[in-house]
């Protein structure tokens, strides 16, 4: 192990998540779970994937309600998550690393 | 939990886990388990490889410092499901004092959390004594706690008592974050 190779092997598996959860099969449309990442997402998932992204602990069961009632599915609701999720991890840890970068 | 999907979706093996587990322990699967054996190509599978790499993988934290570090992490995201366990999980790691290292990188974790980090928070941490790879194996051990903090409330997930917490930290410290491969498939 050496300080500079290290850091590498998360960095892989990290990769290897977001390509399964962005890129990989699914039923929801690519542009749609990379939006969601972004935290951005259009129309009915715009405030959900927001709350999801910036105050995740607001999230209710009235809010998976009325994507319900929108006429979104479980398995929809599942990946917009995990995308989302996965996005603003990302983001986060792309935020530290710039700074590590400019330092 | 929120999704039914996440609550009965699963392949044979996986259900055959889930009831060998409530046979031997005498409670069910925690719900980060349930949702990883849950479609796990596109998340669980990926996931976990993470999870074990970043907090269980070589590093210059100790496992103790890592879980700690998570709960903290968890704690700024407002996730009390995740707050309990890995404070257990610190606990019986060892966790007892943060040593200045740690405490550098806590602040530096509180403040990228709440907001934003500038090249001056970075030279705080490094002037702690902490290389550079430190703080890049903190930073993803930060990484998958916002991962799992926001599927926590999100998809509701929730302990079913203290001994439920105790058992599943249990199991934690004993496997490391390994499922059997079969309920990953």
């Amino acid at each position: 192990m050496t300080a500079h190779t290290r850091p590498m092997e998360p960095t892989g598996r990290l990769a290897a998540l977001r390509a399964a959860a962005l890129d990989g099969p699914g039923v929801t449309d690519l542009d749609l779970r990379r939006a969601a990442a972004a935290g951005a997402a259009p129309g009915e998932w715009a405030d959900y994937v927001r709350s999801v992204r910036e105050t995740s602990y607001r999230v209710s069961e009235e809010d998976i309600t009325a994507l319900k009632a929108e006429g979104i599915d479980e398995e929809e609701i599942f990946e917009i998550t995990v995308a989302t999720a996965v996005g603003a991890a990302f983001d986060r840890l792309q935020a530290g690393l710039r700074a590590l970068a400019e330092s | 939990m929120r999704l039914d999907v996440l609550e009965h979706g699963h392949g044979r093996f996986a259900r055959w886990f889930q009831r060998i587990v409530v046979a031997l322990m005498g409670h069910e699967v925690d719900d980060v388990v349930k949702t990883s054996m849950h479609r796990p190509e596109f998340f669980g599978r990926h996931f976990l490889a993470y999870v074990r790499e970043v907090l269980r993988g070589p590093s210059f934290w100790t496992v103790a410092e890592r879980e700690h570090l998570g709960a903290v992490s968890s704690e700024l995201n407002e996730c009390p499901f995740c707050v309990r366990v890995h404070t257990e999980t610190a606990r019986l790691a060892g966790h007892r004092d943060v040593r200045p290292e740690l405490a550098a990188v806590l602040t530096f974790v509180t403040l990228l959390n709440r907001g934003e980090v500038t090249p001056a928070d970075v030279a705080a941490v490094r002037a702690a004594g902490v290389p550079e790879a430190a703080l890049v194996e903190a930073l993803h051990v930060n990484a998958v706690f916002n991962i799992v903090n926001r599927l926590g409330n999100a998809f509701g997930w929730s302990w079913d008592s203290d001994e439920h917490v105790r058992a599943a930290a249990r199991v934690i410290q004993r496997t490391r974050y390994r499922l059997p491969g079969l309920v990953l498939r």
